[in-house]
């Protein structure tokens, strides 16, 4: 199963301790690197404070750095800081601190370094609580000081990071301080202290010698950093060769203030005391002082308890003890009584003071009991009839007796006395008050037991509460349990009423501790409401429910003792929810990732990669590469990683994957990176991959257009680069482009032609070629080509359409063929410029499997502009290289036009100039005339040019001006003839004129004469010397002028060509003129609203035919209608 | 003058008014003048025996023009040997009669005096 994937692996995988905080200053994160350095584990920290690593002289420091950071302080900080180790040791540590905004809250991110080695100062709260809580463990285990004081030395030593310590005993002798005895020595184990071990048991040192001995006798801390440098340490040597430098020495004060003994501490390294340590030792020196004294109490009371058993053995009966010297040390109260000395009188007194005998009947002294037992340590039985003379004169009759006590070691410690007021009345009322006494004395011991526990529950930092075992009514609620219950009045009631928020499982759990079992929970929450202020907080409790049992054990009571979490619940559900952010994060990234183990087997996907395959959440398919990865890709993909799992270096890769929901691949950009364990070894593998399709693909159709543009411009052979380019489109766009391109002829569209079919089989290609040919686009198809070429819009196919080639397919073997294609997507684009559809370009995949999108589409559209441009350009290009042909072509036939008539011109004017200077030969008068006529005629033959040149720019500038009067055509084509006789006698061809004998019509008379002139001008010149017919008729409201030759004729495929300007059929070369006749014609027949047309056979000679209208006013929307002013027209 | 050889002067230009022009100044001026109005015709005339002194030769004539007809004159032996001189109109002219292999050039309109010179140097008059 697929594993939640690894958000924090990297972060775990830093080298550098890394540890991060609310804003609240709390723990949310800290990897292993933090922990190993802290030696604390993240479940202990997470959710506690910051504060509580740092020492607290430092805390309000590191306080003031993370509020500056938290407000508008830079977001980084650099700040030295000395935080607590687990083991006590302290840290001084370089703190860099960064402020991360991420999603809605502020987190605090600190990267630790440690800046050298454990700090010398031993200050911290932290390891003087962790010596009390050692020194405590130590001193309730112990049985006597003698066996309490190594582990209460080894616990110090340990905590506070000494080496070694040593217990000095204070001596007195006479009430006076004698001497300073070693009582008990301990060091880390695995250090031999040896000679520094036995001069120190052999020391003895008197108050003001040596260091413990000046502790001592000054009552306070004595230290040195250096012992080599301190002359009051006698065993300086000895602890040098030891390595041991400091030396701490510190007096024990007992509680009435006397010195019980001195403590000494030494340590390998320099240590710096400060006034925390002193404070530290202080009190542990209390601590201990105190169980030293407890101690000598229990010696005493069990030196006193012997004497007391002893005394029972006559209980009721008056004691007086002595010491083995016969000094009085104990008198009881009956003693008291009967003898009238107190203790405190009787103390130190010799025994015979004391009890004063006499025999009752001689009233002589008698001998003592006890002077007996001095003598012989034997017990002397009661004499009788002794009278006891007490201190203020009374005298009792008594009975006693006398025994010795010895201790456990058989040793004759002292003598005890027992004797009784003979007298009944006496005896019993004694025996009452005993009774009494010790029945009160057992009751005070009671209270004080119970007092003792009360304070212990009173004290306690934990809320605790006592509950009556048969209904769970609370019966006490310590102060820190009214604390927590916030001001309820909670005795007398049960739990469930005290508490309706109390969740059903504690209920029971409390009930079960009533019937005897030990139950708890932890992080309890409960909702609860400030009977002070009325609000409800959110807050958790770890819960421990025990019964108390009585002697008989029988749950009496049941104990629940609650500790707030709440701080530590709240941090930890923040950082739950941190990490179901991270979680929602990377799923919600737009990046696939996945971690691997750290062999590379893939063990977890996040969602987007689940999404992407469309395969099963939580699913690990084993051939996951294989099925998703592009099969071009792979390859090199598998080298990559087997190389990083060889070298466990990281790597990235570009590869295509392939999107389930499209099946189309897409680009990604891979990076695959190792996380290392602590070991430096490669641990896991997390990868990612980024789409970067979209930009892949645009760089690609960026630099595929970039080449087209450079292909396009490097010829004006716009049909080989159409070609190329088709060619480049294959295979970065397209499996199959093909290029259509409209014949461009005038206005009218040409049929469109297939230019280019590319694939990157040839093979292929030509089967394609061969398809076009038999299937030719049907230019009504409503599909393709034809359509596109129709209606100017792209067709754009990413999924062809079911039914299409159906629809489409002219026969079966079409519909056949087109399947075979396997055509997978596909879009056909018209090449448009300047408005013109010049041409399509399809663009299809088949094999690829590539299914087109809209950046395929943009960048389609883009080539087919480019295209366009190209053949528009190119067209443009010829057209005007053939403008400028033709217009070259003209000027110099003009200039050549202009000189011929100038040549005749120029001989014969140069030839009456000589004839009229006398030279050469002299002219005849008819001579002189001969050339005077030729002289005229050349000029008005350039005189016509003129004219021709004149109407060419008012023709082009649209100022041919047509006037409109009465004339007859008839006898305007008679003229003519007549005026080109000369021009046809010289062709040698022959006129045949036909015209009615009038034909009046509404004419512009000059403009009627240049069609007549030209027409026949034209017949005159390629005639080729035949004859020629000129005819004029009437058709109804037509006049109709025919001009017919028998020359050179024009071919067929020129014919559309000879009534532009500047053409001719024929070679400027063979035939003067300007080429401009019939252009000239052809314009002012369409400005008299008329129509001409030609037929002709090559070689066989051509027919003009020029209808006219009769009236040409009643031609409308000509130059001629527009010219004529509104009146003249009815 | 040691090269002109007596003999018509051969002018074969389409232009009729050229053509006329010429034959009558030429004639005026005392040279013997033959006419052609196409190069083909010039040759039928040539080939029927015509022994020009000189061939004056316009370009720009239809059914066979200047150059075409100069091709036949320079593959002809014969023919060869007799001075071409060009007279064209065209903007070219020059050009035109270097690569045709002319004798001389003379560019319309022609200064009479250019004319004569020219003519003087390959014919003789009557």
């Amino acid at each position: 199963m697929n594993e939640p994937l690894d958000c924090r692996a990297v972060l775990d995988g830093i080298a550098d301790a890394v540890i991060a905080t609310d804003a609240q200053a709390r723990i949310v994160y800290l990897n292993d690197a933090a922990q190993r350095l802290l030696g604390w584990s993240g479940h202990e920290l997470l959710g506690a404070p910051v504060s509580a690593l740092v020492l607290p002289r430092q805390r309000g420091q590191a306080r003031a750095a993370f509020n500056a950071l938290l407000e508008t302080g830079p977001p980084e900080l650099a700040v030295n800081l000395c935080a607590m180790h687990h083991d006590g040791h302290d840290l001084l540590l370089e703190v860099r601190l960064s402020r991360v905004r991420a999603a809605d809250q502020v987190l605090v991110v600190g990267v630790l370094r440690e800046s050298g080695g454990a700090l010398t100062q031993l200050s911290s709260t932290r390891c003087a609580m962790a010596a009390h809580a050692a020194v405590t463990q130590a001193l309730i285990e112990a049985r006597s000081v003698e066996s309490a004081l190594p582990d209460v030395l080894q616990a110090i030593t340990t905590t506070l990071g000494w080496t070694a310590a040593v217990f000095w005993a204070a001596r007195d002798e006479d009430g006076e301080p004698n001497t300073l005895e070693p009582l008990a020595t301990w060091s880390l184990p695995g250090i031999d202290l040896g000679r520094w071990l036995r001069e120190t048991l052999d020391a003895r040192p008197a108050p003001g010698e040596c260091l413990a001995g000046i502790a001592w006798q000054e009552r306070s801390l004595q230290w040195t950093s250096d012992v080599t440098r301190e002359p009051r340490y006698r065993r300086a040597s000895a602890a040098q060769a030891n390595s041991l430098r400091s030396v701490l020495a510190f007096p024990v004060l007992g509680p009435g203030q006397g010195v019980v003994g001195v403590l000494e501490f030494l340590s390998t390294r320099a240590e710096q005391p400060d006034l925390a340590l002193s404070q530290t030792m202080a009190a542990l020196g209390f601590q201990l002082a105190q169980f030293v004294e407890r101690m000598r109490h229990a010696d005493q009371l069990r030196d006193s308890q012997e004497w007391f058993v002893t005394t029972l053995r006559s209980i009721g009966d008056a004691v007086i003890a002595t010491d083995d010297q016969g000094q009085v040390v104990l008198v009881n109260p009956v003693a008291e009584a009967l003898t009238g000395w107190t203790q405190d009188e009787a103390r130190g007194h010799h025994l015979d003071e004391v009890f004063r005998i006499v025999d009752e009947t001689t009233r002589l002294p008698i001998e003592s009991p006890v002077a007996r037992v001095l003598r012989e340590h034997q017990v002397v039985t009661l004499a009788n009839h002794t009278v006891l003379l007490a201190r203020d004169g009374h005298e009792h009759v008594i009975e006693d007796s006398a025994a010795p006590i010895l201790g456990d070691d058989q040793r004759f410690r002292g003598v005890v006395l027992c004797f009784r007021d003979s007298t009944d009345k006496a005896r019993i009322e004694t025996e009452r008050r005993a009774l009494l006494e010790r029945e009160q004395a057992a009751r005070a011991d009671a209270e004080q037991q119970r007092e003792h526990f009360r304070e212990l529950l009173v004290q306690a930092p934990l809320a605790i509460s006592l509950h009556d075992a048969s209904d769970l009514r609370y019966t006490f609620v310590n102060p820190r349990g009214l604390q927590l219950v916030e001001g309820r009045e909670v005795l007398g009631l049960r739990p469930e009423e005290a508490f309706p928020e109390l969740p059903a499982h504690i209920s029971d759990g409390l009930r079960r501790a009533a019937q005897g079992h030990t139950t708890s929970a932890s992080e309890v929450h409960m909702r609860l409401r400030s009977e002070r202020d009325g609000t409800a907080t959110d807050r958790y409790f770890d819960i421990v429910a025990q019964p108390l049992r009585d002697s008989r054990g029988q749950v009496e009571s049941v104990m629940i003792v609650a500790l707030e979490v709440t701080d530590r619940a709240l941090a930890r559900q923040r950082i739950q929810k941190a990490e179901r952010q991270a979680r929602l994060l990377a799923d919600a990234v737009p990046v696939i990732a996945w971690t691997c183990d750290a062999d590379g087997n893939t063990d977890s996907f996040n969602a987007l990669w689940f999404e992407y395959t469309d395969s099963p959440p939580g699913t690990l398919e084993p051939d996951a590469c294989n099925l998703h990865v592009h099969p071009d890709d792979l390859p090199s993909y598998l080298e990559r990683w087997t190389h990083a799992l060889a070298t466990g270096q990281p790597f990235r890769h570009e590869l295509r994957l392939l999107r389930a929901r499209d099946r189309a691949y897409r680009w990604h950009l891979t990076r695959v990176v190792p996380l290392h364990d602590e070991h430096g070894h490669v641990s896991r593998w997390v990868g990612s991959a980024t789409d970067f399709d979209d930009r892949k693909r645009a760089e690609e159709h960026m630099r595929f257009l970039a080449e087209a543009s450079a292909v396009l411009g490097s010829s004006l052979s716009y049909q080989d680069t159409l070609k190329s380019v088709a060619r480049l489109a294959v295979p970065r766009l397209a499996d199959w482009c093909s290029i259509h391109l409209v014949g461009i002829d005038g206005d009218n569209p040409g049929t469109p032609h297939q230019l280019v079919v590319a694939h990157r089989d040839p093979e292929k290609v030509r089967f394609a070629e061969l398809l076009d040919e038999k299937y030719p686009p049907d230019p009504a198809a409503q599909y393709g080509v034809p359509n596109v070429l129709r209606t100017g819009k792209p067709e754009i196919m990413p999924d062809i359409p079911e039914g299409l080639f159906e629809a489409t397919a002219v026969d079966d073997e079409h519909l056949r063929i087109m399947r075979e294609l396997n055509i997978r997507s596909g879009m056909c684009l018209p090449l448009v410029a300047r408005h013109r559809i010049l041409g399509a370009i399809t663009l299809v995949t088949s094999e690829s499997g590539r299914r087109y999108d809209e950046a395929d589409v943009a960048a389609a559209q883009e080539l087919a502009e480019r295209a366009a441009h190209a053949i528009d350009n190119a067209r443009l290009y010829h057209e005007a290289n053939e403008a400028i042909r033709i217009r070259d072509d003209f000027l110099s036939l003009a200039s050549h036009e202009l000189k011929t008539p100038l040549t005749p011109l120029h001989l014969h004017i140069q030839a009456l100039q000589r004839s009229a200077r006398g030279l050469g030969r002299e002219l005849s008068s008819e001579r002189m005339s001969e050339k005077l006529d030729t002289i005229s005629r050349q000029v008005t033959r350039l005189e016509n040019l003129v004219d021709s040149l004149l109407d060419i720019s008012r023709i082009t500038g649209r100022q041919l001006h047509v006037s409109c009067d009465e004339a007859d055509l008839a006898e305007l084509a008679r003229a003519t003839a007549e005026r080109l006789t000369h021009e046809l006698e010289r062709s040698g061809s022959t006129l045949d004129l036909v015209t009615p004998p009038t034909l009046v019509g509404c004419w512009d008379v000059a403009r009627l004469d240049q069609i007549l002139s030209n027409l026949l001008g034209n017949a005159i010149k390629f005639g080729a010397g035949r004859p020629i017919d000129l005819s004029i008729s009437r058709h109804g409201e037509l006049a109709r002028i025919v001009v017919r030759d028998r020359g050179i004729g024009i071919a067929t495929e020129d014919q559309a060509r000879i009534f532009d300007r500047f053409e001719r059929a024929v070679s400027t070369r063979h035939y003067g003129g300007l080429g401009l006749g019939l252009w000239i014609v052809r314009q002012v027949v369409e400005a008299l609203d008329g129509r001409i047309q030609v037929e002709s056979e090559l070689g066989q000679g051509s027919t003009f035919t020029v209808d006219l209208p009769l009236d040409a006013r009643r031609a409308t929307g000509h130059p001629a209608a527009s010219d004529t002013p509104p009146e003249a027209r009815s | 003058m040691s090269e002109a050889r007596r003999g018509p002067v051969l002018v074969v230009d389409d232009d009729a008014d050229v053509r006329f022009g010429l034959v009558e100044i030429l004639a005026d001026e005392g040279f013997e003048v033959a006419s052609a109005v196409h190069g083909a015709e010039a040759l039928e005339l040539l080939r029927a025996g015509l022994q020009p002194a000189l061939i004056l030769l316009d370009l720009r004539m239809p059914v066979m023009d200047g150059e075409a007809f100069c091709e036949r004159w320079r593959e002809d032996e014969a023919l060869a040997r007799l001075p071409v001189v060009i007279i064209s109109a065209d903007a070219n002219a020059v050009e035109r009669a270097r690569r045709c292999g002319a004798t001389g050039i003379l560019e319309k309109p022609v200064d009479l005096d250019v004319l004569l010179n020219t003519v003087e140097k390959y014919a003789r008059r009557t």
